[in-house]
């Protein structure tokens, strides 16, 4: 799969790429380009190889086969140069516990050769982007999850790469945090950043992508504009049914609502059926469970999402991995 | 070589080490209270022995004889040395209360002085005692043995001055010869280094700058690339635009400089102490000490960074690390001397390369034997470094492609 955005320039290259771990793919033949300026998410479930693809192109783990271009120099053949035009924030804190928040910044400064004087006044910068200025010279050890998520991402942006990767950014975050980490996203796509963002959460690669690849056991299994994914579905919108238990037949005699494709048990007590006018259907939907025996727990309507677009072409939720 | 990126990583973990209240403790307080315990211990001046002696008198003619057996038991009272009694006598009714006291270890030796003791001694004829020593350990069986022995060879040579007088003077050397004919003297020789209390003290300060070594060395090698894997920072520091040698060299220099302040730090303590240390500027022997140590501290990271392969956490590599250095502490000569290890365990000492840089260097700083010493296994304790180095290297490489 090979998508790319007409008039616009590749910023990260990925090319055939394939990781093995002895017979195990880790992830097989992945190919697509984020371009300059470009927001790029990465879907799919843990154990997808999200992570794996990231490690590749962060220049941390070389690839079986396959090569990866970062602002037309390839990882292959230019290891350090790539890796001083990326910045990288994983999803584990990188902070040392024991130095502030600024010396973590200087630290990581020296790995990337910028000189102390504008080594400070970058750190002093990117601690008020992401509102620690005034914690700049409090142990991080005694941060909160959220201030060491901000932190990471301060330190991603250290050397002012053009090439940004962040490996799911906000896991572990309460919805308040994340939103204000989406905020600082948004910030550096004003500024012209490319973001390569692995996750697993669906609505944060729906509100923050421009494009999304969607991974699945090792490969990318659908890429492109969220609305242009979501479309996939058509107009469909998604009835989820929640039953104490899925009786004998519920799935088969509720199929017949389903006007796309096949009922999706999503669960061992969640049914997924796909219908264009929900608030029509809806009523004969539960009866129909209730005349079957079934204990009708939580009805749910929404909108087509990429996790139905990944329910539709896996038969499992993202969550569920 | 990113030199910037390699000053930031020691800087790091410079500030790491100072502001981890728990390996400062190791790094700093522990040798101190070793050096500390050793001087108390070790190093204190020998107070002299008192032996607790059990006499049982089995000689009827103690009242008829003037030299009788409470002659000899009043003198054994009356011995002292540096004013403390070098006997604590008590008298026994009869042999078999003094036997079970030595049986129990409330005695030291009991002496029993048989029938016609007194008679024998009074006339001229040879007169025996019994003595029965505690055979608790073999250390103490030798002393209570050396001071009895010189007790008695002592007051024999008096009896013999005074009976001596007896005889016609020409003949008197003739008649000392008969009465002993052979007369020995027994020469202790002690180690060097422990014949005085301040060399004794200097031995222990740098034998603890090698157990420093031992212990941070292989710890902080163990730990290079363990630590950062396991605080997930291992990721991102290779995400960077270093390579590993940075990394390792930047971990190198850190911990070199952790043994470099623990080594001050034993140095001056010992000092404090009173240890016998020299130094002299205009000696380059003297330099050769930095050398020493540096191809010492050097060669344990490199151990150090071998244990990485097997140890897997932090906790694992830690305890790896102090499962060969507890041995080697007291099985290489650096923190026991070796005259003190059995045969078989010696050759540890021998071959064991930090031991080389560590009598090397107590016999520059404590036995002032000049460069020499020091020259003969130069040659030597680089090749073991450099190899154990860069054996260490390849683990460190290996360590560092175990990131996913």
């Amino acid at each position: 799969m090979y998508i790319e955005m007409k008039g616009m320039e590749s910023a990260v290259k990925v090319q055939k790429v394939s990781k093995y771990y002895g017979q195990v793919a880790a992830i097989s033949n992945i190919s697509f380009n984020v371009m300059k300026g470009e927001i790029f998410g990465l879907l799919g479930p843990n154990g997808a190889g999200k992570t794996t693809l990231i490690n590749i192109i962060a220049g941390i783990i070389p690839p079986s086969s396959g090569d990866v271009e970062i602002l037309g120099y390839s990882l292959k053949e230019n290891l350090l140069k790539v890796k001083s035009l990326i910045g990288f924030c994983p999803q584990e804190s990188v902070a040392y516990d024991f130095l502030s928040a600024l010396e973590n910044l200087l630290f990581y400064a020296g790995l990337y050769g910028i000189p102390k004087r504008e080594a400070k006044r970058r750190a002093m910068e990117l601690l008020d982007l992401v509102g620690l200025r005034d914690n700049a010279k409090k142990k991080v050890g005694k941060y909160s999850g959220g201030m060491k998520k901000r932190l990471n991402l301060a330190i991603a942006l250290i050397n002012d790469p053009q090439v940004i990767l962040l490996d799911e950014p906000t896991t572990g975050l309460d919805p308040q945090i994340r939103r204000m980490m989406w905020d600082k996203i948004r910030e550096l796509k004003k500024e012209r950043k490319t973001i390569l963002m692995a996750t697993h959460y669906m609505e944060e690669a729906d509100t923050l992508s421009e494009r999304v690849a969607i991974m699945d056991k090792g490969k990318i299994i659908a890429l492109g504009r969220p609305e242009d994914l979501k479309g996939e579905l058509g107009e469909y919108s998604s009835i989820e049914l929640e039953v104490k238990e899925v009786v004998k037949g519920l799935d088969e005699k509720l199929s017949k609502f389903s006007e796309r494709g096949k009922i999706i048990v999503t669960g061992e007590n969640r049914l997924r059926l796909y219908v264009k006018d929900p608030d029509l259907v809806l009523p004969h939907v539960v009866e129909t469970a209730v005349n079957l025996g079934a204990k009708v727990l939580a009805v749910h309507i929404s909108e087509p999402t990429l996790e139905d677009l990944f329910i539709k072409l896996t038969g499992r939720r993202i969550e569920e991995g | 070589m990113n030199w910037r990126g390699i000053f930031a990583i020691t800087l790091k973990d410079i500030k790491s080490t100072l502001r981890d209240k728990h390996t400062l403790f190791w790094l700093i307080v522990f040798p101190m209270m070793m050096i500390a315990f050793s001087a108390f211990l070790w190093a204190a001046p020998h107070s002299p022995e008192t032996l607790k002696v059990g006499v049982v008198y089995q000689d009827s003619g103690i009242q008829e004889y003037p030299l009788n057996a409470t002659t000899i038991v009043q003198t054994m009272k009356e011995v002292q040395i540096d004013n403390q009694s070098v006997f604590d006598v008590r008298e026994y009714d009869n042999f078999e209360d003094a036997l079970k006291d030595v049986r129990q270890g409330q005695l030291d030796a009991a002496i029993v002085f048989p029938e016609g003791f007194s008679k024998n001694l009074t006339l001229g004829f040879p007169a025996s005692t019994e003595i029965y020593i505690c055979a608790s350990d073999a250390y103490r069986v030798q002393i209570t043995k050396s001071i009895l022995d010189a007790f008695f060879r002592e007051f024999s040579e008096e009896i013999i001055n005074i009976r001596i007088g007896y005889v016609p003077e020409e003949y008197r050397d003739y008649a000392k010869g008969l009465a002993i004919p052979l007369q020995t003297n027994v020469t202790e020789v002690t180690p060097e280094a422990i014949a005085t209390r301040r060399g004794l003290l200097g031995w222990f300060t740098i034998g603890m700058v090698g157990i420093e070594f031992l212990f941070a060395g292989l710890t902080s090698g163990a730990l290079a690339v363990v630590s950062e894997r396991e605080k997930g920072t291992l990721r991102r520091l290779v995400a960077a635009p270093i390579n590993s040698w940075d990394l390792l060299i930047g971990k190198t220099f850190s911990s070199l400089f952790e043994l470099a302040v623990s080594t001050v730090t034993c140095i001056l303590f010992g000092l404090a102490l009173g240890a016998k240390i020299t130094w002299r500027f205009t000696d380059p022997a003297y330099w050769m000490i930095f050398l020493l140590f540096l191809l010492g501290g050097i060669m344990m990271i490199g151990m150090g960074l071998i244990i990485s392969l097997v140890g897997k956490t932090s906790k694992g590599a830690s305890g790896i690390a102090m499962i060969i250095a507890y041995p080697l502490m007291f099985f290489t000569g650096i923190w026991i001397p070796k005259w003190m290890l059995p045969k078989s365990v010696r050759v540890i000492a021998e071959y064991f390369p930090l031991t080389w840089a560590i009598d090397a260097a107590r016999d520059i700083m404590i036995y002032e034997k000049g460069i020499s010493s020091a020259l003969a296994i130069l040659p030597w304790l680089t090749l073991t470094t450099i190899v154990i180095y860069l054996v260490g290297t390849l683990a460190f490489k290996y360590s560092m492609k175990q990131i996913a």
